[in-house]
């Protein structure tokens, strides 16, 4: 599904690589928790993926398309939620629902049936034809949770999706990324949120300092139970250990 | 006290730089702007001159000083009425301010000072060399000198006072139709077209006075008795006048006989009717903030936040069409974006015609109608470069959306051209319309064979320097794009790019414009052969602007983060 080879990254005038050599595959069906502290190079390998920056050397391919060579195929795979929900505010919601769709080429039946399910799902149908100016930092989310949605990615990349959300929401996204894996599809998230990785995911990656510090598989007896300290060990300072 | 000086200086330290002459940069920013201020001050001294002197020869002297307090009056009140509603109303760092240990009442106070003296600043700089002008055309005495920090004082406070009475029913008004977006915008277009209309017929008089400075005077009697007896009407702006003058004697000539007229009021009258209308306005305004401050305060920071509804049919359209929707939702529902975009463009063929106008009433058998085709090309694409400007932010308007163009599973020139066609669009309707007025109004001259070929060689090198203007521009802001916006989202200020691509286009627009008024006039330089000429000019530079473009496009545009 997600394939990252050697990927290296680094920016403008900076001296060390903001993300090293990282090595990553993701499986059909699997939920993806991606773990590190802020500035280890979580939503630098995000935006890298995504097509958002260029990268220095390796290669990333979503379904066997690469993210370079063959871009649009490679982008029409993937449903992205940004860490910022920044989207483009003075269209309502429906209007920007249904730009997406038309990028992404989706049936007039297939938006109207998956807009009113997400919405009603998000509690957001009574707020579609309001301009997103007005919106709330949780309602936004859910905006652009719903966008990447409506084109059914094979591949959902969410950068801190709980991130401002109420807990009915939080629910909501978590029995929807079950659902979508159940089709076949792949979640890929970032989070600092170490319960809910080890509550949902299949397998969590830790990268500390731009490098992929290590892969658990949270259905391995005990690894759930000790996912926080291990990363805690991996990512704590050297005095902590003083 | 101490809340509202440190306030003070909050909003002196958001609005200005802090002055520095250390380091050869400052220095030299110091010396450009005392400059360019010279420069202002002298263009005011010279403009209003010719307009006393026009009105004087009429013996219109005391009407032309209340025009100008009328304009200043009326431009302080509307401007007031903006700042006022912005500065004390408007969500800004309000809400940020209400959630401090200060009261709405130091706020209040801190902003007021703070508007009351940045007008003091403003209107003297406007008003000083303007009456000195006036000075040296009409006969004064000295107290009409003394008398201008009076004058100055009433014209920044009366307007300031009233504006805050005026900006509550104002503000109530705009937030009933902050949503009506096409309804502002024509409304701004026809405000804007009226502006330049006054100017271009104001322009034309004194162009005429210019011509021919013997004629006794441009105005027509029925003009004069006009003017002389509208000016009675104009309460308080004519009591400014009568303090700088006071009431005196002036001999006219209407209808071939000489005759004299009292104008002005006292002195003492004048500044007593001022003095009421200011005392008035202090106690209305006073009651007003009193009574509805706090209030109108808090019910529009919640106001500001209210949604725009629209009902919207889900339909699909094409990869383009929905990119060009976007592009045009995204300029439609913005005033500040549709005011650069549309308005500008609506009033292009308006002034290109009058521009004309004034040409062709230098003579038709002077120079007028000779310059005519390099004026209406010089007009046509100083109009272009201010139209064009506006793609030189197309990148950066983007702003935290950037990465919704990177993600999108469309190809990045496709999004751009989209973005072209956008921009190209306006330019082309609006040379159009400017070149179809001109033709059906014949300001072009029919007595060569290269009738047909004028406007369409005008508007051949009119589309083809927007076009490349227009990929300069999109081009310099890929390169360096400034992705940060403040506020929600819109770009407030114009970044370097704008700038650089305004100068590149006015400095075209003398050259050409130059080139085609003056060769053929100068040099006798058939005019087919000059158009031929400018055509391939603009033709190079377009193929240069598609070069420019083209090259490491792509590259330059994935460096962007």
């Amino acid at each position: 599904m997600l394939e990252i080879k050697n990927l290296t990254k680094r920016y403008r005038n900076a001296s060390v690589n903001a993300v090293e050599d990282l090595n990553l595959k993701l499986n059909e069906g699997e939920i993806f928790g991606f773990l590190g502290m802020n500035g280890a190079g979580k939503s630098t390998t995000i935006k890298c993926l995504t097509g958002i920056y260029p990268f220095d050397k390796g290669q990333i391919t979503i379904c066997g398309k690469d993210i370079v060579k063959d871009n649009i195929q490679a982008k029409l795979n993937i449903g992205y939620v940004p860490d910022n929900h920044s989207v483009y505010e003075k269209f309502t919601g429906k209007e920007y629902v249904n730009y997406i769709s038309d990028l992404y080429k989706i049936s007039v039946s297939d938006r109207k049936e998956r807009l009113e399910k997400y919405a009603k799902m998000f509690r957001l149908s009574e707020h579609l034809d309001k301009q997103i100016k007005s919106y709330s930092h949780g309602m936004k989310q859910k905006i652009c949770i719903i966008a990447a949605l409506i084109h059914q990615p094979p591949l959902w990349v969410l950068d801190e999706p709980m991130m401002g959300l109420d807990p009915q929401s939080t629910v909501q996204i978590v029995r929807q990324m079950r659902e979508h894996c159940q089709k076949g599809n792949t979640v890929f998230f970032s989070s600092h949120n170490l319960d809910m990785v080890a509550k949902i995911c299949d397998r969590a990656a830790i990268i500390e300092k731009g490098k992929l510090h290590t892969i658990i598989d949270l259905h391995q007896k005990g690894n759930k139970e000790t996912l926080e300290e291990t990363f805690l060990k991996i990512t704590a300072f050297e005095e902590d250990y003083e | 006290m101490n809340n509202i000086v440190t306030l003070l200086k909050m909003e002196f330290l958001n609005r200005f730089e802090k002055i520095s002459i250390k380091g050869v940069k400052p220095v030299l920013k110091i010396l450009i702007t005392l400059a360019i201020s010279a420069m202002f001050f002298w263009l005011i001294l010279k403009g209003s001159g010719y307009f006393f002197r026009m009105f004087n020869k009429a013996g219109l002297a005391y009407e032309a000083l209340v025009i100008y307090f009328t304009g200043a009056f009326l431009f302080l009140l509307i401007t007031n009425i903006s700042s006022t509603i912005k500065v004390l109303y408007f969500k800004g760092d309000n809400e940020i301010l209400m959630r401090f240990p200060v009261s709405g009442w130091e706020v209040f106070w801190a902003k007021t000072i703070f508007l009351l003296i940045i007008q003091v600043a403003l209107t003297s700089l406007v008003s000083i060399p303007l009456l000195i002008a006036y000075g040296q055309q009409v006969n004064v005495t000295a107290s009409f000198y003394v008398s201008i920090p009076a004058v100055i004082l009433f014209l920044v406070f009366i307007p300031f006072f009233l504006s805050n009475v005026l900006a509550i029913p104002f503000m109530h008004i705009s937030n009933k139709i902050r949503h009506h977006y096409s309804f502002i915008i024509l409304a701004l277009t026809i405000v804007v077209t009226c502006i330049f209309l006054i100017y271009t017929l104001i322009f034309e008089r004194i162009i005429v006075y210019i011509r021919d400075q013997e004629l006794f005077s441009v105005f027509e009697d029925k003009t004069i008795l006009i003017i002389s007896q509208a000016i009675k009407y104009l309460i308080p702006t004519k009591y400014f006048a009568g303090i700088m003058l006071g009431e005196f004697d002036v001999t006219r000539v209407i209808n071939r006989e000489t005759m004299v007229v009292t104008v002005g009021s006292t002195r003492t009258m004048s500044y007593l009717v001022l003095a009421i209308i200011l005392e008035l306005s202090v106690i209305g305004s006073y009651l007003v903030i009193k009574k509805l401050y706090r209030k109108t305060l808090l019910s529009n920071i919640e106001a500001e936040g209210s949604a725009f509804k629209k009902h919207t049919k889900i339909k699909r359209r094409s990869e383009f069409s929905t990119l060009i929707y976007k592009e045009f939702i995204q300029v439609f529902r913005s005033i500040n974006y549709s005011f650069q975009y549309f308005v500008l463009a609506c009033s292009m063929p308006i002034m290109a015609y009058f521009c004309n106008r004034i040409a062709l009433s230098i003579g038709m058998d002077n120079i007028g109608n000779k310059i005519i085709p390099g004026l209406t090309l010089m007009v046509m694409l100083i109009f272009n470069t201010i139209i064009v400007s506006f793609s030189a932010t197309s990148t950066t308007r983007e702003g935290s959306k950037f990465y919704h163009t990177k993600v999108m599973p469309v190809p990045i020139h496709k999004q751009l051209f989209v973005k072209f066609v956008m921009y190209a669009l306006v330019s082309f309707l609006a040379n159009t319309i400017t070149i179809a007025i001109i033709i059906l109004t014949k300001q072009m001259s029919t007595d060569d064979s290269f009738v047909f070929m004028k406007p369409l060689a005008i508007y051949l090198i009119s589309i083809m320097i927007s076009s490349g203007l227009t990929l300069i521009a999109m081009k310099m802001d890929i390169i360096k794009p400034k992705i940060a916006l403040s506020g929600d989202g819109e770009l407030t200020d114009s970044n370097s790019n704008t700038t650089t691509i305004v100068l590149i286009g006015f400095i075209l627009s003398l050259l050409f414009g130059v080139a085609g008024m003056l060769i053929p006039y100068l040099l006798g330089v058939e005019f087919e052969i000059m158009f031929y000429a400018l055509a391939l000019f603009a033709l190079t530079f377009l193929v240069f602007s598609l070069l420019f473009y083209f090259i490491r496009l792509k590259a330059a545009y994935n460096k962007i983060t």
